[in-house]
């Protein structure tokens, strides 16, 4: 079995959404006014 | 007497605290399995909208029955549930919060303790000469069932008190100096490793192969409701939802301190352990080193995942000692930073409700829970770590966070705040002090979806999976086990073994009517009774 374009979207949608999270959520506790 | 309670000393080491509770073995183990078996890629699908819909919003319920608690120098759900209810009966209702934790930690440091032994054995190279000599399975049922020795104790004894120990001394040093401390130092470095063995894993040849078995994407997997209960089970599982933990670490938030934030920032670096770190590791490893396939992986379960596959899996990789280390190091600190936020609810209780020191409340849960560890190493080929987390790691945690969600909702969202009177209790209290605002549409998922969402989870996990358990339907009639020299009937030993939980409930709730009965939990010894929600702890 070899990874497809699908499953390589897939993979790479959830990396690049729960690392924007984390950047989205660590930013504002750094950056309080 | 305590008559002051302590706060954490800023806002990431709570955020790390509660982090470090949630990423545990299931993050490495068991979302893996899950997703591989549950449609590869797609399950990611109803993996998001259980975080959307059940993780973060029953997350936040949590968070800000921690903080309703924690102004009234509470930090466990009998406290809660007596003033929220405001019948008898709430406090002893609020004992649910308090069986999950004690039950898990039974069995918990006991495999915490296998983890240090094999980072140990990794460590000297003896776990590496056992991979070669092509006897992991051997040994790790060995060392499990006490017949390893080192020296004149068996193994697994001598690592059990090792842990146990080492738990009992840092809680020792309470939430500042000992826990916010120690996931202060420890988060960073599990994170560190997670990273570096993604790394390897990718730049291994014919990494693809591995990655597909997890990600490629299987659509008509989405049609099967048995794939929605597990998404919705794992995101329950790994965010450490049920147990009465993330409830308590929030009590020790000051007041007029965000806490949307900084649940939602806990479960994103959960997310991150579980996604990328668990995400990449495992399966395609087991897939391409050792050309194991997912029915393999989902067979072995996470102990032998961990404890075998994995050893296999770094004997055959070039460096595999020092990466075999880094895996068991990284499982360690998860294991660690998770044991002790399991038995920081027990010593609260101990602390706030039965005005305990902090001494003597650390002697108290480390006596019950050594002579329960030792219950739970006797009774482990018998099926008693099996019970206990059943009842402590599964059952209650789904049967307590409908609860919180339906009191969330009926009660304290009903109830008018006092010091905002447009606004319910329960979202004034969430929304104090919140960096980012709650999006308005998260407060009808909260009062409405989540509960229901919540009861449908319950019901369906039940039906599928709980019935036949509760009922010992899954036990053969005619299977027998050893129980401390002893051969009996299977079903006689879980029914025993259930009394004893019986026997649990009964304890947990007795002293809960001792901490009401003697004044102690009420504030009748130190006037704590006049703190009110509306008004901050220091203007009382």
């Amino acid at each position: 079995m070899t990874l497809t374009t699908s499953g390589l979207i897939f993979m790479i949608l959830s990396w690049a959404g729960i690392i924007s999270l984390n950047v989205f959520c660590f930013y504002k506790i750094f950056h309080k006014k | 007497m305590n008559s002051s309670r302590e706060n954490w000393g800023s806002k990431l080491g709570v955020i790390l605290a509660v982090a470090g509770s949630a990423v545990g073995l299931g993050n490495f183990l068991r979302f893996p399995v899950q997703a591989a078996t549950n449609g590869g890629g797609t399950f990611i699908i109803p993996y998001i909208i259980a975080f959307l819909v059940l993780g973060i919003p029953l997350s936040w319920v949590e968070w800000t029955f921690g903080r309703y608690a924690g102004i009234l120098r509470h930090g466990t759900s009998p406290g809660a549930y007596d003033r929220i209810i405001g019948k008898p009966w709430g406090k002893y209702l609020g004992s649910l919060g308090l069986l999950p934790p004690l039950l898990i930690i039974f069995y918990y440091v006991f495999v915490e303790s296998w983890i240090l032994a094999f980072t140990w054995y990794s460590l000297t190279g003896k776990l590496s000469e056992v991979v070669q000599a092509g006897q992991i399975t051997e040994f790790f049922g060995g060392f499990i069932s006490l017949k390893e020795m080192a020296g004149p104790i068996p193994a697994a004894i001598l690592f059990f008190v090792i842990t146990f120990v080492c738990n009992m001394a840092l809680i020792s040093f309470g939430v500042r100096k000992g826990i916010e401390r120690v996931n202060k130092i420890s988060m960073p470095i599990l994170f560190i490793m997670g990273i570096i063995l993604v790394v390897r894993v990718l730049t291994l040849p014919g990494i693809g192969e591995g990655l597909a078995f997890m990600w490629n994407p299987d659509f008509s997997a989405l049609a099967e409701p048995t794939v929605w209960l597990a998404a919705a089970g794992q995101v329950f599982f790994t965010m450490s939802l049920g147990m009465g933990i993330v409830f308590c670490y929030a009590s020790y938030t000051r007041r007029n301190e965000d806490i949307v934030l900084s649940s939602l920032s806990a479960g994103a670096a959960n997310g991150f352990a579980e996604i990328i770190l668990g995400g990449t590791i495992v399966i395609p490893l087991a897939v391409i080193v050792i050309g194991a396939n997912i029915e393999e992986c989902a067979k072995l379960g996470t102990f032998g995942l961990a404890f075998q596959s994995m050893p296999l899996v770094f004997g055959q990789i070039p460096f595999g000692g020092i990466f075999m280390t880094l895996w068991f190091a990284m499982l360690f600190i998860a294991g660690l930073t998770s044991a002790i936020s399991i038995i920081q609810p027990l010593i609260s209780f101990c602390e706030d409700d039965l005005k305990f020191s902090r001494r003597k409340s650390v002697a108290t849960i480390g006596t019950i829970s050594f002579i329960g560890g030792i219950v739970a190493i006797a009774g482990l080929a018998a099926g008693a770590v099996d019970e206990l987390d059943f009842w402590g790691g599964s059952f209650l945690l789904v049967l307590l966070g409908t609860i919180e969600a339906i009191i969330f909702s009926l009660i304290l969202g009903r109830k008018k705040s006092e010091t905002n009177p447009n606004e319910s209790e329960a979202m004034a209290l969430l929304n104090e002090g919140a960096i980012i605002k709650l999006p308005k549409i998260f407060r009808y998922i909260i009062l409405y979806v989540c509960p229901a969402g919540l009861i449908a989870l319950l019901v369906a996990w039940i039906l599928h999976d709980g019935l036949d358990i509760l009922l010992l339907r899954n036990i053969a009639s005619d299977a027998t086990v050893e129980f401390l020299g002893c051969t009996l009937s299977q079903k006689a030993f879980v029914i025993g073994f259930r009394l004893f939980l019986v026997a649990c409930v009964g304890f947990v709730n007795l002293a809960i009517w001792y901490a009401w009965k003697s004044g102690r939990a009420t504030g009748r010894l130190d006037k704590i009774k006049t703190v009110r929600i509306g008004r901050s702890e220091e203007d009382a």
